[in-house]
């Protein structure tokens, strides 16, 4: 399942500390870290918070990562302008991607098409994730470049690889 | 804190109580806090002001000189605190930064009885207020701890004031509401200095009052 192998690429790698902003879709991987005590995973008012808390493990020496909804993405420009890009914080960030493949709500919508936009004018790397057989390439990899190179990487998780938000009745 | 008892009441009348009342100068207060140091605690500046008097009261390796995130000197500590729980951690942080994200204040509520046994913090300080009149962070301080805290890994918050007066005889004393203030700087007063010295040339606030 794609939560499992996300959780066991981040722990192969050491990135051990998560912090999130709820999100249905990433409901399962959240309650799954929660349940994994070699994981320090916590909620966070705001995505621009979570940020911050991951700037600071890293200039104390420990890796980390954020989750958040697509819209949760909209609040953070101003902290990957600083202090994520200026002070090379290699933030692991995953976005539950939101607002396409069948969504109804105009603001997420909006905020879905702006994201790579944004992503791409910081000069962050972001790698969009729909299929199950390459999702653990692409996370690996990227989060060793990401610490490598001391740069942010955002993976944002397709629909077509989590099922995206399940509408009831 | 002294308060006007009527809105119609003179003007110099509240200046005079104000002037009256015992101020607590920031960069002062920074000095005082970066001379009790004693290990390698981590200090993380807020934007703008808490930042430069962190580094005027005198440069040390394990100081973050943010610069550009409003709001996040908090969480920034937070963070060291949970990568390093032996090592204490301050942030300084002005009231208007922490109106940005107060919602951060909960995460560490939250976080202190789940962390891996560690105890990364509350003890809120809120020692200076008197610059932000308007501001809804003035005279809330918190009642302290009843009990002695243990021993161990804390972060401490500071937050000082916006819009706190450069000296206690300043003219001026009314200050803008921390919502209206530019977010690249704290407006310009210099009246006469921000070390709260009327003599100082310089030397008292590394050079801050230079050209004011």
């Amino acid at each position: 399942v794609w939560y499992e192998i996300v959780q066991a690429t981040l722990k192969r790698n050491d990135v051990k500390l998560v912090a999130y902003v709820p999100d249905k879709v990433f409901t399962p991987l959240i309650k799954s870290l929660h349940a994994d005590k070699d994981f320090l995973t916590f909620a966070t008012a705001r995505e621009e918070e979570a940020l911050g808390v991951l700037s600071g493990a890293w200039m104390g020496g420990r890796r980390g990562a954020v989750l958040m909804q697509a819209s949760g993405f909209g609040t953070i420009p101003n902290a990957l302008a600083s202090p994520i890009v200026p002070y090379q914080i290699p933030a692991i960030m995953f976005v539950s991607e939101r607002g396409t493949l069948g969504e109804f709500n105009l603001g997420q919508a909006l905020v879905c098409r702006t994201m790579r936009p944004v992503l791409e004018s910081l000069a962050v790397e972001h790698h969009t994730i729909t299929r199950h057989d390459e999702l653990e390439f692409i996370v690996d990899r990227s989060v060793k470049q990401s610490v490598a190179t001391q740069a942010a990487v955002a993976f944002i998780l397709s629909p077509l690889l989590t099922a995206g938000k399940v509408f009831e009745n | 804190m002294p308060t006007s008892t009527s809105s119609t009441a003179p003007r110099s009348r509240t200046a005079a109580s104000y002037d009256n009342a015992k101020v607590v100068n920031r960069f002062d207060l920074t000095k005082r806090l970066v001379a009790k140091l004693k290990k390698d605690e981590a200090v993380i500046g807020g934007i703008g002001n808490t930042n430069f008097d962190l580094r005027s009261a005198g440069r040390r390796p394990q100081n973050f000189y943010m610069l550009g995130s409003m709001g996040l000197a908090i969480p920034i500590a937070l963070g060291v605190a949970l990568a390093q729980p032996r090592r204490h951690v301050i942030a300084l942080e002005g009231d208007g930064s922490l109106l940005m994200q107060l919602g951060c204040l909960t995460t560490i509520a939250a976080l202190k009885p789940a962390n891996h046994g560690q105890r990364p913090l509350p003890d809120h300080r809120w020692p200076t207020h008197r610059g932000s009149r308007k501001s809804p962070t003035r005279s809330r301080s918190p009642a302290p701890p009843a009990s002695p805290r243990a021993p161990g890994p804390q972060t401490r918050m500071i937050s000082t004031a916006w819009s706190m007066p450069r000296s206690p005889t300043a003219g001026q004393h009314s200050s803008p509401p921390a919502s209206t203030t530019s977010r690249a700087s704290a407006p310009p007063t210099a009246t006469p200095c921000r070390s709260g010295s009327a003599s100082c040339t310089g030397s008292e606030c590394a050079g801050w009052c230079r050209g004011s």
